[in-house]
């Protein structure tokens, strides 16, 4: 799977959990660009992509994550070592 | 020792002159000493036991993680020396609060007992726990060196009022070379005086007349509770805030950057914003460890699934406002044994976000019908006082004596009540030592500086620009002229920071 096709699910992901289908995410996208981004719904949306590619995300990778290109970093990360 | 004493900050001159003479491998070993003189001059040197206790189990658990590959085994090692951990915490500091609702509902009188608990048990209990779940889950190396994780667990700044420091962020730069640096030093030492001010000059001075007002609750009712409610929270601000100053610029005289706590929490929009700007890396370690833990086991995700299927997008969300309860009941309780606070701190602002989120549909409905523009000055100078007055509320059961105190308050809030001269009487009548209207003068001049500053760093300016960029003499003026203030304006009767009792 290519990392824009990955960022693309992981937009449709985020529409869905935020509710918004005006949500464009971009590699530089952070919590403050969206207004229903809050911690709550951070924890949706890392169990949504849990799910959905079937991994497990690291404590520091939910929390530690600046934008979501580092995100996404983790997310390959692990679906490349599935 | 006291934070504010002239004794402590000679203390601190002897170590940091002795700390940047000594080679870079003995520097740590320093701040070691420093801490453990720091523990046995503030404490009952017994106490030490516990804190003993602690770092061992943590340090031990945390290498077998790295040595043994089995994850059941290790689960249950982490389960064990958490419940140790936390254990000895809720021991020495909530076994009196069960005595009292034991005894409560069931009328017997046991008696309460009377253990005393290590300096800042609940700070550094809380970051030994993120150092083994973080050393579970291979985030870092565990530290093979015991005292190394004392040293971590016991560094003296963080002992007062915290922060709730993350091995990843301190652990480090500990044990790293640090050598005198003029501009460190002095920003460091900038950022003690203007601590100090806060603390001595502002918070003291607050203090007496919240504590008039919270003593005569009679006198004060209507709308003077919701008055001394928000003064005590500007009091508890400049108490805590000033408090975090003096630590963080003491540490950063030795070169050792300390996690911010305050980001400008009185320009929060709302209840849920104000707590991710309000005592930063408490609120953080319960999202971390204990929000997140509980939100990816696997009946919570169950649940949610099925909640969600049943009922949309409401039902996915009804287990997290259950983990939150959970947070919520932490936060509380983690301020003191005391239902006061696990209501006031605890439940009181689970309500209010949990509510704001619920009826959040309601809210735009309603904006929309209003024809509100959520852009304008208007509306957001709106939600900034809505958010300090249900902050403020919230927190009456923090300082109040009691549960029952505080219940009585927000009743008379409910008592009309237009008098004025009888209560600025009262006042004045209880705090005859005030120092005059020049201390009214000084206490307001450095609440508006608080101000521009609060408004400025919300902007992303630079606040230290606001002297670093001054002429050498003007600069200078003003760092004698903080420490004239501090010293002339400081009361005798300073009392000891609200946060330290934890």
């Amino acid at each position: 799977m290519e990392r824009n096709e990955i960022l693309a699910k992981f937009n449709e992901i985020a529409r869905d959990v935020f509710d918004n289908d005006e949500v464009e995410l971009t590699e530089e996208s952070t919590a403050a660009d969206v207004e229903e981004w809050d911690s709550l719904s951070h924890l949706s949306l890392v169990s949504d992509i849990e799910d959905e590619f079937g991994i497990r995300f690291t404590l520091a990778e939910i929390s530690g994550s600046k934008n979501v290109g580092e995100f996404l970093d983790a997310l390959i990360r692990h679906i490349e070592k599935k | 020792m006291d934070i504010t004493s002239f004794l402590f900050f000679a203390f601190v001159g002897v170590s940091l002159l002795i700390y940047c003479l000594v080679p870079h491998k003995f520097q740590w070993l320093v701040l070691l000493a420093d801490s453990l003189i720091f523990y046995f001059l503030t404490v009952e040197p017994y106490t030490f036991i516990y804190i003993i206790i602690s770092v061992f189990t943590v340090w031990a658990a945390a290498l077998y993680f790295r040595k043994v590959d089995d994850i059941k085994k290790k689960r249950i090692v982490l389960a064990l020396t958490v419940i140790l951990n936390v254990g000895i915490l809720v021991a020495l500091k909530y076994t009196n609060m069960f005595i009292g609702t034991f005894n409560y509902w069931t009328g017997k009188s046991i008696a309460e007992v009377n253990w005393i608990a290590p300096l800042a048990i609940s700070y550094y209990t809380l970051s030994l726990v993120s150092y083994l779940v973080d050393c579970y889950g291979e985030a870092f190396e565990p530290e093979k060196d015991p005292l190394k994780l004392l040293l971590f667990t016991i560094y003296f700044p963080q002992m007062v009022s915290g922060p709730i420091c993350r091995y990843s962020q301190t652990g480090t730069q500990l044990f790293e070379e640090h050598r005198f640096d003029h501009d460190r030093v002095l920003s460091g030492i900038r950022r003690v005086l203007w601590g100090l001010l806060k603390k001595v000059v502002v918070a003291d001075r607050i203090a007496m007349i919240v504590n008039v007002m919270f003593d005569y609750t009679y006198i004060f009712s209507g709308l003077w509770v919701i008055v001394s409610a928000c003064l005590f929270m500007i009091q508890l601000f400049f108490d805590f805030s000033g408090c975090m100053d003096i630590v963080t610029g003491i540490s950063k005289c030795f070169g050792i950057i300390l996690p911010e706590n305050f980001n400008v929490p009185f320009l929060s929009k709302s209840v849920q914003e104000f707590w991710s700007r309000w005592h930063i890396t408490l609120g953080a370690w319960l999202k971390d460890y204990v929000m997140f833990p509980i939100s990816r086991t696997n009946s919570f995700k169950s649940t949610s699934k099925k909640l969600k299927n049943k009922w949309g997008k409401w039902g996915q969300k009804i287990p997290y406002y259950a983990a939150m309860f959970v947070v919520w009941t932490l936060m509380g309780i983690w301020h003191g044994s005391s239902w006061k606070y696990m209501i006031g701190q605890g439940w009181f602002f689970w309500i209010v976000i949990v509510s704001g989120q619920v009826f959040e549909p309601v809210f735009k409905k309603l904006k929309s019908r209003l024809h509100i523009n959520e852009k304008s000055l208007i509306w957001n100078a709106f939600q900034v006082i809505r958010t300090f007055l249900l902050v403020s509320i919230g927190n009456i059961a923090f300082r109040a004596e009691s549960l029952a105190q505080t219940f009585i308050m927000y009743k008379r809030a409910f008592v009309w009540n237009n008098g004025i001269t009888k209560q600025l009487r009262a006042i004045r009548e209880g705090i005859p030592d005030f120092g005059g209207i020049e201390a009214l003068i000084v206490v307001c001049a450095l609440g508006i500086i608080q101000i521009v500053c609060d408004f400025r760093q919300y902007a992303g300016k630079n606040n230290q620009e606001l002297i670093t960029k001054r002429p050498i003499v003007i600069r200078w003026a003003i760092y004698y002229l903080s420490a004239f203030i501090v010293f002339y304006f400081s009361l005798s009767t300073t009392s000891e920071f609200l946060y330290f009792q934890f």
